[in-house]
């Protein structure tokens, strides 16, 4: 369905009685803009006829308040349309935004893993705006354009067919170039933003560059390379500015041609319908006052015909703009919640992978028939090279990504029967990439679990080994952290997502530290929260720390996308294979480290 | 690039915060426009040719209602056997001479206008842009990307908005004053009662402002609120949906997205509400002529067309006020974005290359710092009285912990900041007594992340480099290993990369940016070793095109591996900004002090020091 009808049913569906009060507001702001040129031309001809003389000043004032008073009911039509046409307007972009919002945050990581945070930020500013302007403008103002383009050219039909033949027949031409114009224009700004956009693109490149430039003295390079940008920008402005000036200078000048017609060609229709009475001229055909009222109508069509291409303009914005918008806002999460799915209540933890493979883009497949049975309670290590499968195994017992074959079970339940809501709760998950709100640090430890009482987050903070830190920040655990706060380091920042999964309780836990390189003091705090947390859940770590590997029940070892090994640390350290190839290029080095440390720490203490 | 958070906090020369995007300033700014007006003097013909466009605009539109009076006096209405020069036809020409003035006299205007404004906004980018390349590396320390990013590009804007809407209204302002002229000249009287309503309108929109303004800055505040949750609910969607946080993240969504409908919604009814006082003492003036002129017309006083000429004046008399009314908000908005596009333009690079511009000759690559001492905030120095000598083609690693001051060091070299106290000399010369574009070029730099530009891989490499050519840019890829995955991207050296490098794997955007770091063949390289995890291929990878990079060169490296840092010539250990230990790699473990327990600890974090 087009986009356009969409929203006018949205419209329609929320907002009916109010748009046929703002359509009643146009009606009644437009007759009154229409009477006021024919009331004027009546005030002409009145004192133009020698004979009103002795009614003395009476009619005149009824004339003149009759001015008054339909400028004042123009004025509260307009004010009312105008009042309805944002009202309706801002209330379908709410509507959108919270529609588009909720879709995003349930909308499944294979989703977001294929959208930048800057397109889909710019569907929900210029995208939203673009509706909006159509929904005010192209919905709601665009009947006055309508019924000020008709009813102007019906009372000027009324007065003199003729002379309205003559004036209305440059009407359709200027429409038809407006509308042309503009789409012509449309293009030329579109063409203006890309470029913007590009030398956006310079300036951001090298602003957060700038070490590499000042490090290799490249300013005058960046500048000549930033003023082709700029160049760039500034020619193609002016050339849509100009292509504006030239078509708006066309168009006022064809409209003031009308005039001089009206002028000659009304003009001399008076003058040839006029008669000698009583020394006086009187007007049989066309009077001066309809003369008059002529002119004054095609001054007020200036504004409608100007409008039309814009009008025009707004429906083709709102036509791809919603397309971008409901694009989205149809969109089926591929992890959807069965209708009849179940809540079980607490899990115990027992987790089993039954023949499960899975792919990203349906062409290569990232795990391979995997088969895995993890009683309630044990403590799994994932291990492997980057891209081997081992987060991709990890994500899936969250419903993060649904499986495209086999099956997960969490106590015996296909995972895809439970309530995403009750999945979630039970499994537990602290991700590598660690976001941190802008928020209190309360608020980023509670994140899961909004109305925990302090005690709590105290109690996880402690056992995540970050409450002595915190307390002692001047504001503690209302201090604001996150992009616009504090800073927190990799350590840090690692621990509170411990804390914040600690604070859910959740039976099966799944640790991805694979990245984080801390040193010996950050990592001893990091593996005693991990100790005291592994207690009594079942856990899925990923990690390079071998203590942290060597006290799992079982290793899993991946390869792309397959499991090629599986058992304890010293079952597999001493058989060549993947683990002893992973063993001596990542862990032992750090292991080694760690007990030269050790050592030095002895040899200090003794002496 | 990570920077200490601490240090935002206190910016001796930064960006002044509290000037906000939502921030209004006066509807004239004076110090403000003179510096616009500066720029323009550049473009006198164009600035001219505006001028000559309004004037010729202005006098076509005050024109017309008197020639149509004319029409109508002299021959439509004219009284039988009132004979006049000329005739209906003669008028309708003279008005459509006029028409065409004002049609060409407005493209002109508007032409002149845009060519006047782009050019104007052109040289204000160019010299913002210009600008921030002088400053030193410590502006950019203290000013977030996002803050100076909205200068050049949001400021920018608001005044270009304001130069299309400025000069159309300084015409206006010229017409009804024009018009004012026009009236009195055709009948004082009439004119006088003419103009009595218009001081009320003055007061009502005035009155309005007043009331309006906290509503529309409430507006965009609003808007700039929801647009950040917005944000951060996309880059935190992960979290959000592990711990089924999304109810709750809507309703507070929710919350801010009705205070901007509310506030919006409110903003709608104000905007209307000026439409019926000013429709109604627009139309009270017509009323007044057409009651006072009516009368005088019956007395012959006046004649019906001098009467319709007010009309037709007072019609287009209203509407510039009114427009003025709503563009009042864009005036304020703009002088803000002004003022602080011209904050940014006044504020002084705190290092200046020596007077005389002396070039430092081709160099060895010695180095020596003698007594250097040197801190980002005077009075907490980073490095304390570092004296070290550094013989060409010589490496040397520097080790230390997070915040050690090894980084600092390694900028000083290149001139990032100047010393507080002491002298960094290059082959025996203070870097502060050439220019630093000469002493960097000599001298190149890896980064820890890679930054590459979404340029070809080519342009990437060779960057500000001219004068390589292809076959000198091949050479540096072969030499770190890079070619041959290039010739495997889908075109080659030509292949266009995504910003930051994207389409390229971590090892392969590190390959690159030494080949662009070896490329000029400079005679010292600096290096800041990527602490990342990567696979051990690439890994060895790196270590083989860092051997080669740093062959016969003065290499200086910040090192994070223990196979790096065991092949230097020399190793500096830095503690507080203390220079503790220098030696070779077996001698310092010997040692048994500071090194020996980094070494243990295997430098595990980013030691990188965050300058």
């Amino acid at each position: 369905m087009s986009p356009v009808i969409r929203l006018f049913q949205m419209i329609i569906r929320y907002h009916g009685r109010r748009l046929i009060v703002g359509y009643a507001a146009t009606l009644g702001a437009a007759i009154a803009g229409l009477a006021i040129p024919r009331v004027l031309g009546i005030g002409i001809d009145r004192v133009l006829n020698p004979e009103n003389i002795s009614q003395g000043r009476g009619p005149l004032l009824l004339l003149a308040g009759t001015i008054v008073l339909l400028g004042l009911s123009r004025g509260l039509f307009s004010w009312a349309q105008t009042f309805i046409g944002e009202g309706i307007s801002q209330k379908i972009a709410y509507r959108i935004r919270n529609d588009y919002y909720d879709q995003l945050q349930n909308l499944s990581f294979a989703f977001h893993d294929k959208q930048t945070t800057g397109s889909l930020m710019s569907r929900a500013t210029a995208d939203v705006e673009a509706i909006r302007m159509f929904v005010n403008m192209g919905a709601v103002r665009s009947m006055l354009i309508v019924l000020m383009l008709f009813g102007a050219a019906i009372a000027m039909l009324m007065i003199d067919v003729q002379l309205a033949l003559v004036t209305l027949a440059f009407v359709p031409v200027l429409l038809f170039r407006a509308i042309i114009t503009s789409r012509r224009l449309r293009r030329l700004w579109l063409r203006v933003q890309e470029l913007t956009a590009e030398m956006v693109a310079t300036l951001q490149e090298n602003l957060t560059g700038i070490r590499v430039v000042k490090a290799f003295a490249a300013e005058e390079h960046e500048i000549k390379k930033f003023r082709l940008r700029s160049q760039a920008v500034a020619r193609q402005t002016f050339l849509a500015q100009s292509t504006w000036a030239r078509n708006f200078a066309i168009m006022n000048f064809a409209f003031m041609v009308v005039m001089s017609a009206i002028l000659w060609f009304g003009g001399n229709r008076v003058i040839d319908g006029r008669e000698i009475l009583n020394g006086q001229f009187v007007y049989l055909g066309l009077t001066p006052g309809e003369l008059a009222s002529f002119f004054v109508y095609m001054n007020m069509l200036i504004m409608p015909v100007r409008m039309s291409g814009w009008i025009v303009n707004s429906f083709s914005r709102a036509s791809s703009s919603g397309q971008r918008l409901f694009e989205i806002l149809d969109m089926k999460s591929p992890v959807e919640e069965a209708s009849d799915a179940v809540d079980p209540g607490r899990a115990t933890g027992g987790v089993i992978f039954d023949h499960v493979s899975f792919t990203y883009d349906g062409v290569n497949e990232a795990l391979q028939d995997i088969n895995v049975v993890v009683p309630a309670g044990a403590v799994i290590a994932l291990v492997g090279r980057p891209g081997s499968g081992k987060t991709t195994f990890a994500h899936l017992i969250p419903r993060f990504y649904d499986v495209s074959e086999g099956r997960i079970l969490v106590d015996g339940r296909d995972i895809r029967e439970l309530t995403l809501d009750s999945l979630r709760r039970s499994v537990g998950v602290v991700q590598q990439d660690v976001f941190i709100h802008t928020a209190s640090i309360r608020d980023n430890v509670a994140y899961g679990y909004v109305d925990a009482p302090m005690s709590d987050v105290i109690a996880s903070m402690k056992i995540a080994q970050l409450h002595n830190f915190i307390d002692d920040l001047p504001e503690t655990y209302e201090t604001v952290v996150g992009e616009r706060g504090v800073g927190l380091s990799g350590g840090q920042r690692q621990r509170l997502a411990i804390a914040r999964t600690i604070l859910l309780d959740p039976p099966v836990l799944v640790l991805d530290d694979s990245t984080s390189s801390v040193d010996v003091h950050t990592e001893r705090l990091i593996q005693q929260a991990l100790d005291e947390i592994i207690e009594g859940r079942t856990t899925f770590l990923i990690s390079n720390r071998f203590n942290a590997i060597a006290q799992a029940s079982e290793i899993l070892v991946f390869k792309r996308g397959r499991i090629v090994q599986r058992g304890r640390h010293d079952e597999l350290v001493n058989v060549p294979g993947e683990y002893q190839d992973l063993y001596a290029s990542q862990m032992r080095p750090f292991e080694e480290a760690r007990s030269a440390a050790l050592k030095i720490e002895r040899t200090e203490n003794s002496d | 690039m990570t920077t200490n958070s601490n240090r935002k906090t206190h910016a001796p020369r930064g960006l002044n915060g509290n000037m906000d995007e939502i921030f209004l300033g006066n509807v004239l700014d004076i110090t403000v426009v003179r510096r616009l007006l500066l720029y323009a003097t550049a473009y006198r013909g164009t600035t001219i040719a505006v001028a000559l466009g309004m004037l010729g605009y202005i006098s076509a539109v005050v024109a017309q209602p008197l020639i149509i009076a004319w029409g109508i006096d002299g021959f439509i209405t004219a009284k039988p056997g009132d004979v006049r020069w000329g005739n209906l036809g003669i008028v309708s020409l003279i008005f459509f001479a006029d028409t065409l003035l004002l049609g060409v006299s407005q493209f002109v205007q508007f032409r002149s206008l845009s060519r006047l404004s782009t050019n104007i906004l052109y040289d204000v980018r160019d010299d913002m842009f210009t600008h921030l390349q002088r400053q030193s590396t410590s502006f950019f320390d203290h000013n977030e990307v996002g803050r100076i990013m909205s200068r050049v590009q949001n400021d920018v804007l608001a005044l270009q908005e304001w130069m299309e809407l400025s000069i159309p209204t300084a015409a206006d302002v010229v017409l009804l004053a024009a018009i004012i002229a026009a009236m009195f000249v055709a009948d004082t009287q009439m004119a006088a009662i003419a103009l009595a309503p218009a001081p009320l309108m003055i007061l009502a929109m005035f009155v309005w402002q007043r009331r309006a303004k906290p509503t529309f800055i409430r507006i965009r505040s609003a808007i700039s609120v929801v647009n950040a949750n917005l944000q951060e609910g996309i880059t935190g969607v992960r979290v959000a949906q592990s711990m089924n946080r999304q109810p709750e993240n809507l309703r507070r969504f929710d919350t801010l997205n009705k205070t901007h409908r509310d506030a919006a919604v409110h903003g709608g009814f104000l905007s209307g509400m000026l439409m019926p006082p000013i429709e109604m003492i627009s139309m009270t003036s017509v009323a007044l002529v057409v009651v006072f002129g009516g009368l005088r017309v019956y007395d012959g006083a006046l004649e019906v067309g001098v009467l319709f000429a007010f009309v037709m004046f007072l019609l287009r008399f209203f509407e510039p006020i009114r427009l003025m009314t709503m563009e009042f908000t864009q005036f304020q908005k703009a002088m803000a974005s002004g003022a602080r596009i011209f904050e940014l333009l006044d504020i002084e690079p705190d290092m200046h290359d020596p007077l005389a511009k002396e070039n430092l000759p081709e160099i060895q690559g010695h180095i020596e710092f003698k007594d250097v001492t040197f801190g980002y905030v005077p009075g907490i120095p980073v490095l304390k009285h570092i004296n070290l000598v550094i013989e060409p083609g010589e490496s040397v690693a520097f080790v230390g912990l997070t915040g050690a001051g090894k980084t600092s060091l390694v900028a000083l070299i290149q001139r990032f900041y100047d010393v507080s106290e002491g002298q960094v000399l290059i082959d025996g010369v203070d870097v502060r007594d050439v220019t630093r574009t000469s002493v960097a070029s000599q001298m190149s730099m890896v980064l820890q992340e890679p930054f590459l530009y979404s340029e070809s891989v080519r342009a990437n490499i060779r960057f500000n480099h001219d004068w390589v050519t292809d076959e000198e840019i091949e050479t540096a890829s072969r030499a770190v290993g890079a070619h041959e995955f290039i010739e495997r991207l889908p075109h080659g050296y030509d292949t266009l990369l995504d910003q930051r490098g994207a389409n390229l794997s971590m090892g392969q955007r590190a390959l690159v940016s030494m080949a662009r770091a070896i490329v000029s063949n400079p005679r010292i390289l600096m290096l800041d070793e990527a602490t990342a995890n990567m696979d051990s291929d690439t890994e060895h990878q790196l270590q083989e095109a860092l051997r080669v990079v740093l062959k016969g060169r003065t290499s200086l490296l910040i090192a994070h591996r223990l196979s790096t840092i065991t092949g230097a010539d020399k190793i500096v250990v830095l503690e507080n900004g203390n220079l503790v230990e220098i030696g070779k790699h077996q001698d310092l473990l010997d040692q048994r002090g500071v090194y020996a327990r980094l070494y243990a600890m295997n430098f595990g974090e980013d030691m990188e020091d965050s300058a």
